[in-house]
């Protein structure tokens, strides 16, 4: 090749196309050109970083915490609305006389929720395992309310009558369940003395039932009980039974208990 | 890497492989040569700038697909010529295949238009130079492309006649006419001065 242009090119002519050969392109299109240069190549070398495998930790935290979140939110989400059922009911009400058929539930129920130390949580672990909502009308507050309503409604008329109504209320008490007649007029003086306000009016109602029926000794044996379930059981007394709670009163004292 | 000593191959690889220092050595050697090709050719510094960008963006495009089959300067005047073939196509001018030195003698006329004009008696060096650049500009295209090939890109005449899609006697021939008449270009400037 430059055998083929010495031989053809004349030195002189040579020289003088090389000294007037000054022309260059202009700076900004050098310029221009350099830049696309190293344009074309920073995409790769971005390639080759994000191929590594650091490009994946970003990403990979981001779903660890959702998840995290998501795990730790769920048992704080609301469960499903269901209706009681008559068996919860009776499990709440009688934690201890479970039936047979609850012992699975129950068990199941000890196993997730803690020990149970009170009645009223046992109910609530019976209810989530069930998967059904805790009705609040039926805890025991609410039921030992619905009790005193019973015996205000129906005021004791014997000793062995007001046994059984008042037991309930002493055995949600806390207080074991009479378990004889004895008992009873303690009992019976506890129950009226909790709806003293409720009873007056229909014990004295009963003692003028009683009186109006020449049923002379069980009246004087209920102005007796009433008399011990109220300091001012005299006081309370209405004018036609003043009398007769004054005989009463002199026969009692006149007879040894 | 030390670029003045690698060759234009292992840099336009080095390139190819993300080194944009490479380029810029090879960027370096055949910028002005590349430049003067368009410029002479084509006749206007507007068109030769937008030619010699296309040139280096298809030198940048293409450096992935890069084989060094040839030499890397006969690649790059081959993307050239193609460049100013495609814009004399659009100029609507003939080609550089039909447009030669004896079948053209108003092309040949063109080069004694300087012989008419009046020498300067305090025509510099600098001077001679435009003249003979204006001479090489006025030459017949074939003659003038195989010159500017030779001149300016350093390639054989066996790179010349594969790149023309030519035989090498017509590369001879082609580049005999036209030192020819540059050779007389420069004698008028000698006698001139």
């Amino acid at each position: 090749m430059t055998t083929d242009r010495d031989d053809m090119m004349d030195p002189a002519l040579a020289q003088l196309l090389r000294e007037a050969a000054d022309e260059s392109p202009p700076a900004h299109v050098d310029a221009t050109i350099l830049a696309a240069a190293r344009r074309a190549v920073e995409p790769g070398q971005r390639v080759r970083s994000a191929a590594s495998p650091w490009r994946w930790l970003l990403p990979l935290g981001a779903a660890a915490t959702i998840a995290a979140i998501v795990i730790s939110l769920q048992p704080l989400a609301p469960a499903p609305v269901e209706p009681m059922s008559s068996a919860d009911n009776a499990s709440a009400r009688q934690p201890d006389q479970a039936s047979p058929a609850d012992g699975a539930a129950q068990a199941s129920a000890s196993a997730l929720a803690p020990p149970p130390a009170k009645p009223q949580q046992r109910v609530i672990a019976n209810s989530r395992s069930s998967g059904a909502p805790v009705a609040p009308e039926h805890d025991l507050s609410t039921q030992k309310r619905e009790a005193r309503k019973a015996a205000a409604a129906e005021p004791p008329a014997t000793a062995s009558a007001t046994a059984p109504a008042a037991a309930p209320a002493a055995t949600l008490a806390g207080a074991p369940a009479a378990p004889s007649a004895s008992a009873a007029p303690t009992l019976g003086r506890a129950a009226a003395r909790v709806d003293a306000g409720h009873d007056a009016t229909a014990w004295i109602q009963r003692i003028r039932t009683l009186l109006r029926e020449s049923r002379r000794d069980e009246a004087a044996e209920e102005l007796a009980r009433f008399r011990a379930a109220f300091a001012d059981a005299d006081a309370r007394l209405p004018d036609d039974l003043r009398a007769f709670a004054a005989q009463s009163h002199a026969k009692s004292a006149a007879s040894p208990r | 890497m030390a670029a003045a000593d690698e060759t234009d191959e292992s840099l336009m690889l080095a390139y190819a492989r993300g080194e944009a220092l490479a380029f810029e050595a090879l960027y370096a050697r055949h910028r002005s040569g590349v430049y003067r090709y368009l410029l002479r050719n084509c006749g206007d510094a507007a068109s030769a700038e937008e030619l010699f960008q296309d040139v280096w963006t298809s030198v940048i495009r293409a450096r992935t697909s890069y084989l060094p089959a040839a030499r890397f300067a006969s690649w790059l005047y081959t993307l050239a010529h193609h460049r100013i073939v495609d814009h004399w196509r659009a100029r609507g001018q003939a080609t550089l295949v039909t447009i030669d030195d004896d079948a053209e003698p108003a092309a040949a006329m063109a080069l004694q238009s300087p012989r008419d004009r009046e020498p300067d008696e305090e025509a510099s060096r600098r001077e001679a130079g435009m003249r003979l650049r204006t001479a090489v500009s006025a030459l017949p295209p074939a003659q003038r492309d195989a010159f500017l090939l030779q001149h300016e890109g350093g390639l054989s005449l066996a790179e010349i006649a594969q790149l023309t899609g030519v035989g090498t006697e017509t590369v001879k021939s082609r580049l005999r006419y036209a030192i020819a008449k540059l050779r007389g270009e420069l004698r008028v400037l000698r006698e001139g001065a």
